[in-house]
């Protein structure tokens, strides 16, 4: 036993001096790389993993040796939870970061305590006009009380990959992926029964692939349908109209006819992969994680929409199609920590990152939205949509992009809204059913909730 | 023929190996995994293929494991051919085809991972040794002495092993900053340093043992240090041992704390490096589970030099003199 003792203790002796050693190592490292001494630190906690924050990371450097005031110190927390979590932590102790990836909700709680800093008051003393620049939708999605006090950073939207190899196997026309709701049901019955009835086929073959319990997709359905998420003083929800009603029965007929499958997670980008789902819905930043694995050729297109009022003499170009997406994605905050040198290195990165040309960089290598309109127009954007076509459908649902409510009760009511949306599809009962209940349930939250 | 001592055995052993299947099957997936592309990760849906292409005898193929292999072996083709041109005029379509340690090495360049496994290494034996020894003490007080309020102190002691740790993430987080220790490797291990299971368990054992003892120790002119250290401690190595290996495997495994209380690279431990391999829009199932393999080998190789004890002191715990 003794022994043991003294050999684990030997260890330990190897393994602190193994730190020492590591430590002087990087401290000469970081040395080397970037002289942060002299600047003023700046840290950001954000959320960005794997590709992503391969990115991320190679941004910051190089706005650390862009410039000489100030010294960006990144730090990711691994998830939006627990940088959530972590930041509503520092705050109550007092040690909170100088900027950090946020969603709406938790930004509101933040202005209530006047933890924030408010960015009209930065904007006011640029020369530039970057308000005017902002996309209007990003602009109206962190605007509070007709202030701005978050700035758009990372945000997604959902579209359509639809995997044209497959697409051409059973004839349809690849370039034309599904326009409506109508239209990719019609797609998804045709890839199928293709695959059932053809022999020698992969019977396992499915047209539609969605994750279960998806409030995205089912909001997202609600909008195309012509249809609003909660009434305009938001102390009711609107899931007991006919719109939402349309929403769920749209994929539960889906799934009863066999043409659609649900899957837990990733489990759809995953049989999209494997060239089992033709058509899925996902985040377009999913492209990223999915384009190097992927062996055949697909396609992103914009959501399809709803014909509100069919005319049987137009045919679906001639019709005007009702769309609409909701957003995705965090925000960046200001936090206001006493320290007026380190909210104007904080304010001077933001604006550095959403640049025209950074922001268009950031853009096209992760597909989130760039934040300014310029960055859409300018010339290495352009560049990258012709070499990669398939990039623009983001862009595209610009004009027809909404947000979700910013209530800070919201995140209660997507739960709940999961749950129903999960065993409408498990049980398989009507949808006036569970839209009905539903909506009495979040309207008891909604009633209660003081903002 | 073999001879059956026992037909019970027969019974016991099917469901022991049926048993161990089960419990192996997860790890021997997670290993088989880290050496696949993938494609071929993704693309065996319908079944579950254990062997990675590259080791697999060709007749387990399917038309679907062939039709892969030969793309496989089209894009090496390929790759060869390319690599023949000057820097230049590659074409950048044409990507490496996967080798069998590609995930290792994405893994191991993706996060410092070096530096995380001396970050776990050193607080998971840190508060392993220090928490033991604590215990011991605490548990030898509990068992042997007698003083004021001692029923109370150990109900209340008992009493914080029953609040969820979920609940004490935040009050902790806030302590732990006033006495500004957040960020550094004192939030990684004081707070465990203190373990109530551990002086519960081992006060059952010391109850165990006959008071005698303790007498006769002392008329022969022992400290209580004395007895703690020369007759205590070598009579419960079986129960510290048991302690210790818990102790390792939580410690190992934590990762929501060290995740909330750390904020720089340099201290983070493994666990927290492993979960930068999934995230909001997917997970990387090629590189994670390499990661996970790599961070399971040491728990494996100490448990296979502790298994001896581990098993004599599973035998014991449950003895009375």
């Amino acid at each position: 036993m003794r022994n043991f003792l003294i050999a684990v203790f030997a260890c330990w002796l190897i393994i602190v001096f193994a730190i020492r050693q590591d430590d002087k190592a990087s401290a000469g490292l970081v040395k080397n790389e970037v002289d942060a001494e002299g600047k003023t630190q700046v840290v950001f906690w954000h959320a960005m993993g794997g590709p992503l924050g391969i990115v991320m990371n190679d941004l910051v450097n190089r706005y650390n040796k862009s410039q000489n005031n100030y010294y960006i110190k990144s730090i990711s927390m691994g998830s939006y939870d627990t940088l959530a979590k972590k930041v509503l932590a520092s705050l109550v102790a007092g040690e909170a970061p100088d900027i950090s990836q946020n969603y709406e909700t938790l930004t509101k709680k933040f202005i209530k305590h006047h933890k924030i800093v408010c960015l009209d008051d930065l904007i006011a003393s640029e020369t530039e006009d970057i308000k005017a620049d902002i996309i209007p939708v990003l602009l109206d999605n962190n605007t509070f009380d007709g202030k701005l006090y978050s700035f758009p950073f990372n945000k997604s939207v959902p579209v359509l990959y639809y995997n044209k190899d497959l697409f051409v196997k059973v004839g349809i026309d690849p370039e034309q992926p599904p326009r409506t709701l109508e239209e990719m049901v019609k797609y998804c019955r045709i890839i199928t029964d293709y695959h059932k009835q053809t022999p020698g086929a992969d019977r396992s073959v499915y047209g539609y692939g969605c994750s279960k319990a998806n409030v995205w997709s089912f909001l997202n359905r609600v909008l195309q349908y012509g249809g609003k998420i909660i009434s305009d003083d938001g102390h009711k929800s609107q899931f007991g109209d006919q719109t939402a009603i349309n929403a769920m029965a749209y994929l539960q007929n889906m799934l009863k006819e066999g043409i659609a499958k649900e899957g837990q997670g990733f489990d759809h980008q995953n049989d999209f992969i494997a060239g089992k789902a033709a058509i899925i819905e996902s985040s377009i930043v999913s492209k990223v994680y999915m384009e190097d694995s992927i062996n055949f050729n697909f396609g992103v297109a914009p959501l399809p929409g709803y014909i509100i009022n069919p005319n049987a003499e137009l045919t679906i170009e001639e019709s005007e199609i009702n769309r609409g997406v909701i957003l995705s994605g965090s925000n960046i905050n200001i936090f206001n920590n006493g320290d007026p040198k380190k909210i104007a290195g904080a304010w001077d990165f933001v604006k550095w990152f959403t640049s025209t040309e950074i922001g268009a960089e950031w853009s096209i290598r992760t597909t989130y939205l760039p934040v300014r309109k310029s960055s859409l127009q300018s010339s290495i954007m352009q560049d990258a949509l012709k070499k990669d076509p398939n990039m623009a459908a983001p862009y595209v649902q610009l004009d027809y992009c909404h947000f979700e409510p910013r209530l800070s009760v919201w995140f209660e009511v997507r739960d709940l809204m999961a749950d129903y949306l999960e065993k409408a599809t498990i049980e398989m009962g009507p949808a006036e059913k569970y839209c009905e209940q539903m909506a009495r349930d979040i309207d008891a939250i909604l009633k209660h909730a003081s903002d | 023929m073999i001879k059956v001592k026992n037909p019970a055995h027969i019974a016991i052993h099917t469901l022991l190996i049926i048993g161990s299947i089960f419990m192996l099957f997860p790890f021997v997936w997670m290993i088989t995994t880290s050496f696949k592309g993938d494609d071929e990760i993704l693309n065996t849906s319908k079944s579950i293929v254990l062997l990675p292409d590259l080791v697999r005898p060709g007749f387990l193929n399917n038309e679907e494991d062939q039709s892969r292999i030969d793309r496989r072996t089209e894009r090496e083709r390929l790759w060869a051919l390319e690599q023949e041109k000057p820097t230049g005029e590659r074409d950048k379509k044409i990507r490496e085809p996967f080798k069998w340690y590609d995930n290792y090495l994405y893994a191991w360049r993706a996060q410092p991972f070096y530096r995380f496994f001396l970050n776990t290494l050193f607080v998971t034996i840190t508060v392993t040794a220090v928490s033991l020894f604590f215990a011991s003490l605490a548990a030898y007080a509990f068992a042997f002495f007698n003083f004021p309020l001692k029923d109370t102190l150990f109900m209340l002691m008992l009493g914080t092993m029953m609040l969820p740790q979920q609940a004490l993430l935040i009050p902790n987080y806030i302590f732990l900053s006033k006495l500004g220790w957040i960020n550094t490797y004192m939030s990684l291990i004081v707070p465990w340093l203190a373990s109530a299971y551990s002086v519960f368990f081992l006060r059952q054992f010391f109850k165990q043992l006959p008071k005698d003892l303790y007498e006769a120790a002392t008329i022969d002119g022992c400290s209580r240090f004395q007895f703690y250290y020369k007759i205590l401690l070598p009579l419960s190595k079986p129960p510290m041992v048991t302690l210790g290996i818990f102790s390792f495997l939580a410690n190992w495994n934590s990762f929501i704390w060290p995740l909330i209380v750390t904020n720089d690279t340099n201290l983070r431990v493994i666990q927290v490096g492993l979960s930068y391999f999934s995230s909001e829009a997917g997970t990387r199932w090629g590189p994670l589970m390499a990661a996970s393999t790599m961070t399971i080998l040491p728990l494996v190789i100490m448990y296979f030099l502790a298994q001896k004890q581990f098993v004599e002191s599973q035998a014991t715990t449950g003895m009375k003199e």
